[in-house]
């Protein structure tokens, strides 16, 4: 009977599309943590090179307020060109939510990156924290 | 049924297939097929041609002052420039011993000589033989030319001490400066140098060590009397300056040696000078190398204008190799020619063209890449080993650390932003 079924095209293709849902449905929380786990170095770095431009870039605008001069000009200048980084993460971001990640995904890829030394935060705890 | 079930089988395996190829082909893709890292991809192509990046690069070279060669040179007397390069070489301007300014000044060197520290008089040969040749040890690296003497090349020396300031001539001379032109001033010094050109004897330190502008003059006389009597060389600088061989002072001498200099190393134009006013291309490493040097690598705070260099002075917390100029391991740099605590530490900033051949770098030549060269300008205690330091030279680092963490320092670079800051530095060859 089964045999007979399976010889019934639309019966065949409804199958493939059921057994492809299901599969992407099982399988699209693996592949998003493939694609988290593939991506967690490049993203972090990005995440880094971004935040740091950011604050130097605002520290030299800060600076140039308080002591306007050419030099302080150009470190605001320089500020603005080191920003080129974060056009870097802004795409790499991009094209990881094609891939499917969502912005929750995204979010936990970044505390991870700016998180990267709790590791050694908890061994310091672990060493030195009272124990009753 | 089989066939039935082979051909699901097969639709599924097509489907797999088709989404295998699909992340294989995209190359923008994030994914491990595509790239390890951000900028991989782009690394492998070969020109760079995002417009971005090319048209801000350009336009920041301009803005922190690159000039064409041709801008930065003094033009000279070709004779005298002729009659320069034979004193060059000569060891005639040696008191008392026999070396010449190209033996530390060498080609194969690109101008520097090869070691951590030079070897003045005495030295003999080149590169690691001269450093086992039994010579005088310099406690300074020996500095590439460079550039030196060219427009707005004002600062002398990686301690700075000869300096045009204000149109005023800045030296160990006083108000007796022997020259208006701070290049004619600086060649007047290793010739008057002890251990560098003259042979550091009992009686001769009794004699002649006394800082004074009179014993200097003394052995300038010398010189120019032997230049005089060499038919060579009197002959060139009598030529060269329209007057009779007799008449021929260390001025001449002084002026000859100056113009050969700022010609034979004057800077020619490098593929980043091509590229900036000539519509040149750069590779992709060496472009982002250059947005880094730009950006928030903030290298171009002091190696900025025509000679990437502010001819000012800066702390860097380089290792120091040798015994240093002021002994026990230490040296103070532009302290040394100011007495002003402040610039303790302190080191002109050093032009930045033709790289690859004036290793090893910083003042004592401690460092002998030039990636531990530019790690050292943001994380100096990698190249540290504290635990085997002695107290004295762990406490002397502490206090270079304090100086150079007030400067402008870049942001912590990776190791793939070294590498690229290093191929940018390679596009200033020439």
């Amino acid at each position: 009977m089964f045999s007979r079924l399976l010889l019934n095209s639309c019966f065949s293709h409804g199958l493939v599309l059921a057994v492809g849902v299901a599969l992407g449905w099982l399988a699209l929380p693996l592949w998003r943590g493939l694609v988290m786990n593939w991506n967690q170095r490049a993203y972090g770095q990005l995440v880094e090179q971004c935040d740091g431009a950011m604050r130097d870039h605002y520290q030299a605008k800060m600076r140039a307020a308080e002591a306007p001069s050419q030099e302080a000009g150009l470190e605001v200048y320089s500020g603005e060109i080191g920003l080129i980084v974060c056009q870097d993460y802004d795409l790499y971001q991009k094209r990881l939510m094609q891939w499917g990640l969502s912005e929750n995904e995204l979010a936990q890829m970044r505390l991870k990156a700016i998180e990267a030394r709790a590791g050694d935060l908890d061994e310091v705890v672990a060493t030195h924290e009272i124990r009753f | 049924m089989k066939s039935g079930s082979n051909r699901t089988f097969a639709r599924l395996v097509l489907a797999g297939a088709l989404l295998i190829s699909i992340v294989a082909c995209d190359k923008s893709s994030p994914l491990p097929n595509a790239s390890k890292d951000a900028n991989a991809t782009a690394k492998n192509s070969p020109i760079a041609e995002d417009s971005l990046r090319l048209s801000v690069l350009r336009e920041a070279a301009l803005k922190y002052g690159l000039v064409r060669p041709r801008e930065m040179e003094v033009t000279g007397v070709p004779t005298q420039q002729e009659a320069g390069g034979l004193l060059f070489a000569s060891p005639l301007l040696s008191f008392n011993g026999a070396i010449s300014c190209q033996d530390c000044h060498l080609d194969q060197f690109g101008s520097g000589d090869g070691l951590p520290n030079a070897i003045g008089v005495g030295g003999v040969g080149h590169g690691l033989a001269r450093m086992h040749s039994g010579g005088r040890i310099l406690p300074r690296n020996v500095r590439p030319l460079w550039g030196v003497g060219g427009k707005g090349f004002n600062s002398f020396f990686s301690d700075g001490r000869v300096e045009l300031i204000d149109g005023k001539v800045i030296s160990q001379f006083g108000d007796k400066v022997p020259s208006n032109d701070p290049m004619v001033v600086a060649v007047h010094l290793p010739p008057a140098e002890i251990r560098e050109m003259i042979i550091d004897t009992p009686d001769l330190r009794d004699e002649m060590a006394k800082e004074d502008v009179g014993i200097a003059d003394g052995i300038y006389a010398e010189i120019a009397k032997r230049a005089r009597s060499d038919p060579k060389l009197g002959g060139a600088l009598a030529k060269a300056y329209g007057k009779p061989t007799e008449a021929i002072s260390f001025d001449d001498i002084s002026d000859a040696l100056a113009q050969f200099i700022r010609h034979k190393f004057r800077v020619r134009p490098t593929r980043f000078h091509k590229f900036v006013f000539d519509g040149g291309s750069l590779t992709q490493s060496e472009l982002n190398g250059g947005i880094i040097f730009y950006g928030r690598g903030r290298c171009v705070a002091c190696h900025n204008g025509a000679y990437f260099s502010d001819f000012r002075y800066h702390a860097i917390a380089f290792p120091q190799a040798g015994f240093g100029k002021n002994g026990f391991g230490i040296d103070e740099g532009h302290y040394n020619v100011t007495l002003d605590p402040k610039d303790r530490f302190l080191f002109r900033t050093s032009p930045l063209f033709n790289l690859s051949e004036t290793a090893p770098y910083s003042h004592s030549g401690s460092v002998m890449t030039i990636e531990q060269a530019i790690v050292a300008h943001f994380d100096p205690l990698r190249l540290a080993d504290p635990a085997k330091m002695s107290i004295r030279a762990r406490a002397d680092l502490f206090q270079r650390f304090g100086v150079a963490a007030q400067e402008t320092l870049p942001s912590a670079l990776n190791d793939e932003d070294v590498s690229d800051l290093k191929a940018f530095l390679a596009a200033l060859e020439f």
